[in-house]
């Protein structure tokens, strides 16, 4: 009994940290053997690229620990930047900036009441919220690039503070309010329980439908986020931006050793998921490896990761 | 102790489903302080009224009184708020929680600043497992703890929402015996403190160690009920007995062809243990026993649904290895799951698809599927089997549970087996369907196949089969021919009271 105890143990401890530890063996790896891998200017080029996957990746952390899915993220960060561009060019930045957020929580709020008062499976709610996001997109800025010109802006994209990219701070944040959210709060152990069991969870007297609007919401606030960074940093809105980026952001919480099916996944494994790709991408960009190696490798570190925790799933243990 | 007033008192609950009576006006009263078991044979309503105390079911008629109130409108989150608790054979816990949050979700401690104070929720889910004697590990989720354990979990989680009454059932089927005196420990404790607690079990000698009151059920009429010392382990079986059984459509045994497949000390390890038998030519055999005597899992293992820790089945004297369904299907063996909707049909594809996929593996040659054979054989089939109405095209969740247990022996027929393994044949079937359904194993009897029955339904086995087996606790216990068979001799062998009922 003992020894199945640790092994339990040691799976939990697997299903935590294989993603972080991995992350680490990839960087000493990395600055072992690809020349200019730990490099100022390298690293922070990897950091500028992957915080706004980071923060896509959040989003989707918290939908799928309820076991649903989020595919309008990328259409939203493309929303996103032409709202906030085309309201920016007339009424300046604060407003640009509100407008942006708004418009974008408010597909996420509809999202979250599709899933959690209809039948609709979470897969095509937001398939089909991922058209109505790039089309709005494409109407309001008539298919065109928006252009940026308030210098301000662009800070969130291009600055840094002490060397480091302010995107990548500001990243470093939400992980920790989410973080906190996840594992200190009521709130945020109903995500897991949800994702583990929702009948039990509706019989403890937990309200379900608001766990999973929650969640939705919180996705496309996230996304937002990184919509305002990702048009920071072209310093214009573009309605064709963003595409496949939901993609990244389910690959980086499944590698992170989170499940589809719902109840399991961290915010350390959920990020160590986005950085181990950017790694993984720097280093081969360095190498002059052809990109489409990266596509092949991402797919089966993605194929390794899901039959990996196929095996520590709990609720299939022997009897 | 009994004496004490009745929390919760049922009077004359009826329940039936689809036009099928399962509960006749039963009525049920639990005290605090007292273990009620209730005992019954399998589908004689024991479920169905759990389901109705826990709030799952509404009785279509009768009166439940609860701490002296009229409840008219019981659900299942109002019998847990008002301290109804049920521990289900299969637990009802988050599994990816680990097991002080599954104790306390929904009601977890909170800090001053609103955060969970997982410092006091270790501290009160640590006290009420030394309450109880027990331990769990806290440290991983409960889906990866061994069954007895995760029931400690629930049984704590029970405790944590101030329960009155404590609805057990089952609890011991995977318990080892150590593990059992640790329940009983904690059942005692409980009783000690004034819970009200019903207890379901097959298991007489636990009855007779832990209960207070017995309630015997058959049928969905309440037989009997009284304290505990007015019964004996004799008096409760024939109590559990004496379903009116017609005997008129008593097959006639036939005479015994080759063996067409033996088994020789069939094991899956805590599951089944050390079965063997054989099975001939031209023959029904039953196979009887309790839910959980390790029955469906002992036939899994015959069409290679599940592996084979140690044991021989031989085919038609050859001895082989069935790793997979299709592997059994090769060999002539099929199987007719106890569950359609789970393991039988595809519900959203057409009868003929339905009737057609096994004979499908038969016929593909090269990979090519041969549709045209494989239409002509299930029309012929649909028209043959009678079912209704007659349109192959008809998806098949639209049917009615005979037609669609028809269209499932109907794959098998497709399929050319020579050894048919029907779990539950007509459970959920209508009583002319049923009739059509043992007609149809009539005949393929007659055409020389042999069937391998698993049923619980007691008048079922003893018309049907020419030879009876009974199961109990994975092993087998005994053998014996259609026509000795009683109703209170397969009984107490899946009792395990070794025959000493006559």
């Amino acid at each position: 009994m003992n020894k199945s105890l640790n092994i339990s143990r040691t799976l939990v401890w697997l299903g935590r940290y294989s993603a972080p530890v991995a992350l680490v063996l990839l960087f000493i790896f990395g600055a072992a053997a690809v020349p200019n891998f730990v490099s100022e200017r390298n690293l922070t080029a990897v950091l500028f690229q992957y915080s706004v996957i980071g923060f896509l990746a959040l989003g989707q952390l918290l939908v799928i620990l309820t076991g649903g899915i989020d595919l309008s993220q990328g259409s939203m960060v493309a929303l996103t930047s032409i709202v906030t561009s085309v309201v920016m060019s007339r009424y300046g930045l604060a407003a640009g900036v509100i407008c942006g957020l708004t418009m974008t929580t408010l597909l996420g709020v509809m999202n979250g009441l599709l899933v959690s008062r209809t039948k609709m499976p979470a897969f095509i709610v937001t398939l089909g919220m991922l058209g109505i996001a790039r089309g709005l997109a494409m109407l309001i800025a008539n298919a065109k690039p928006v252009p940026i010109k308030e210098a301000g802006f662009a800070v969130i994209g291009k600055g840094t503070f002490l060397g480091i990219p302010i995107s990548a701070l500001l990243l470093a944040a939400a992980c920790v309010i989410i973080h906190y959210f996840l594992t200190q709060r009521r709130l945020g152990r109903y995500i897991y329980a949800v994702g583990s069991s929702e009948d039990c969870t509706i019989l403890s007297g937990v309200n379900v439908q608001n766990v999973k609007l929650l969640v939705y919401s919180l996705s496309a606030l996230l996304t937002a986020i990184g919509g305002l960074i990702w048009s920071a940093r072209l310093t214009s809105g573009s309605p064709i931006g963003g595409s496949g980026y939901e993609m990244e952001s389910i690959a980086a919480v499944v590698v992170g050793g989170g499940d589809l099916f719902g109840g399991q996944g961290t915010v350390l494994g959920t990020l160590s998921g986005v950085l181990i790709f950017g790694v993984i991408n720097s280093m081969l960009n360095l190498a002059e490896i052809s990109p489409f190696w990266q596509g092949t490798l991402k797919g089966i570190l993605i194929l390794l990761a899901v039959s990996f925790s196929l095996v520590r799933r709990p609720g299939e243990s022997k009897r | 102790m009994a004496d004490a007033k009745p929390i919760l008192k049922l009077s004359n609950i009826s329940k039936s489903f689809s036009g099928v009576g399962v509960l006749k006006g039963v009525s049920l009263a639990l005290s605090p302080g007292e273990v009620h078991c209730l005992l019954g044979e399998n589908g004689a309503g024991k479920s169905t009224l759990i389901k109705i105390i826990s709030g799952a079911y509404r009785p279509d008629s009768g009166m439940i009184l609860y701490q002296d109130k009229e409840v008219v409108h019981m659900t299942p989150r109002w019998a847990r708020e008002n301290g109804i608790n049920t521990i289900y054979q299969e637990i009802d816990l988050v599994p990816h929680l680990n097991a002080a949050e599954n104790i306390l979700l929904g009601q977890e401690p909170l800090k001053k600043s609103g955060s969970i104070d997982w410092k006091e929720a270790h501290r009160l889910a640590m006290k009420i497992f030394d309450d109880m004697g027990g331990s769990v590990d806290m440290g991983v989720p409960v889906g990866m703890l061994k069954i007895a354990q995760q029931q400690m979990v629930a049984i704590a989680k029970a405790l944590s929402m101030n329960s009155k009454v404590l609805i057990l059932d089952e609890p011991t089927s995977v318990f080892t015996s150590k593990e059992v005196d640790l329940l009983f420990r904690i059942i005692k404790d409980l009783k000690a403190q004034g819970m009200a607690i019903l207890y379901i079990s097959h298991h007489l000698e636990e009855i007779f160690q832990i209960g207070d009151r017995i309630t015997v059920l058959r049928d969905g009429c309440l037989i009997k009920t009284g304290a505990i010392g007015e019964f004996d382990k004799v008096s409760l079986v024939k109590a559990m007995v004496g379903r009116e059984i017609d005997f008129t459509q008593r097959v006639e045994p036939a005479a015994k062809g080759e063996v067409v497949l033996s088994v020789k000390n069939l094991t899956r390890d805590g599951v089944v243990e050390n079965v063997s038998f054989e099975l001939h030519k031209g023959e029904v055999l039953g196979i009887g026993g309790l839910v959980g005597a390790g029955r469906t899992e002992a036939v899994r293992l015959l069409i290679g649904a599940d592996p084979v820790d140690s044991g021989e089945i031989l085919v038609k004297g050859k001895a082989v290895q069935i790793k997979s369904p299709l592997k059994a299907l090769k060999l002539g063996i099929g199987m007719v799951p106890e569950s359609r909707k789970e393991n039988g049909l595809v519900g959203v594809r057409s009868m003929a698809e339905n009737a057609g996929y096994s004979y499908v593996e038969v016929t593909a040659r090269k990979g090519l599927v041969n549709w045209k054979s494989v239409k002509e054989k299930v029309y012929g089939l649909i028209k043959k089997l009678e079912v209704r109405p007659q349109n192959p095209a008809l998806k098949v969740s639209n049917l009615s549970g005979g037609n669609q247990q028809k269209i499932v022996l109907g794959k098998w027929l497709a399929a050319d087996c020579d050894i048919l393994i029907l779990d539950e044949p007509t459970r959920g079937v209508d009583v002319g369907a049923r009739t059509e359904i043992y007609a149809l194993m009539q005949e393929l009897k007659d055409n020389g196949k042999a069937i391998l029955m698993v049923s619980s339904d007691m008048t079922e086995l003893l018309t049907q089969s020419d030879r009876i087996l009974v199961m109990s606790k994975g092993r087998l216990v005994s053998e014996m021919t259609g026509k000795d068979a009683t109703e209170e001799k397969v009984l107490s062998h899946a009792l395990q009271l070794g025959g000493g009922v006559q």
